[in-house]
């Protein structure tokens, strides 16, 4: 929990150099960059620049925030753009603007995880590309609702949406489940 | 969806808090002008807490007799 009474108030306390507020905000949200940083380029080593990465950039943009957003919508973005530049930049595809809108399959099924093990869902998320494992990981780990996903993604709601059912008929068929494909 | 919290994503390790630590900006704090002179007056002091007395000490050993620095700097080392 976050000593500083307010997002604002601790982003001040960063943007003037205050190295406790700092010390604080890397505890608070490292976990958080790093697992999305991780599911989205599938790649330690990468995940761990990009989590650098992010972190120098809050210091440097920490003036700039001005609480339009949530900090963690905030973060999240700076995370997801940061991750896109490092996989436009090995060539990995990423585009987030080309994708098919799919049928629709039932977003509330609750199921898909439960009966599976740790390794098996590791496994087919591996398999999708990395924008669709960005939106699961947003969706089911950090429990980011559609709309504050496609805030942190820059793209619409019914992208998000399309992104997300593509993936679960995707896993769906990967762990064998019929009754979502 | 409640995801299951069996499936949990890998940690940071501590070497990647250490190098995120490590990133923290301690020096980012401007001195602002009125800390200038501050700043001024402290070196000043310093600067002549040492050469004051260096100065001084040479002068009257040259009064002395000495001829030259390497002679005071010689008696001082007992040579």
């Amino acid at each position: 929990m976050l000593l500083f009474n307010s997002e604002k108030s601790l982003m001040n306390k960063i943007a003037m150099g205050d190295a406790n507020a700092c010390r604080t905000f890397v505890d608070e949200y490292m976990p958080m960059v790093y697992r999305v940083a991780i599911q989205t380029v599938n790649d330690n080593t990468k995940a761990e620049d990009i989590t650098q990465e992010v972190f120098i950039k809050v210091w440097e943009k920490a003036e700039s925030f001005k609480g339009d957003y949530k900090l963690k919508t905030w973060l999240y973005r700076i995370t997801v753009n940061t991750s896109i530049d490092l996989l436009r930049k090995h060539k990995v595809s990423c585009d987030i603007d080309n994708f098919e809108f799919a049928d629709d399959t039932d977003l509330s099924d609750t199921t898909i995880f439960k009966q599976q093990s740790s390794k098996q869902i590791k496994q087919v998320i591996e398999k999708l590309k990395p924008m669709e494992r960005t939106v699961i990981t947003l969706f089911y780990w950090e429990e980011l609702k559609i709309k504050e996903i496609a805030k942190v993604m820059d793209i619409t709601t019914s992208a998000v949406d399309s992104m997300l059912r593509r993936a679960r008929v995707k896993i769906g068929k990967d762990l064998n489940m019929e009754e979502l494909v | 969806m409640k995801i299951n919290k069996t499936h949990k994503l890998p940690e940071p390790s501590q070497h990647l808090y250490n190098k995120v630590y490590a990133s923290i900006p301690y020096t980012n704090v401007e001195i602002k002008n009125d800390d200038l002179g501050f700043l001024w007056l402290t070196g000043g002091a310093l600067m002549g807490a040492v050469a004051v007395p260096v100065y001084m000490i040479t002068t009257i050993a040259m009064q002395s007799g000495f001829s030259s620095v390497m002679e005071i700097f010689k008696m001082g080392m007992g040579l």
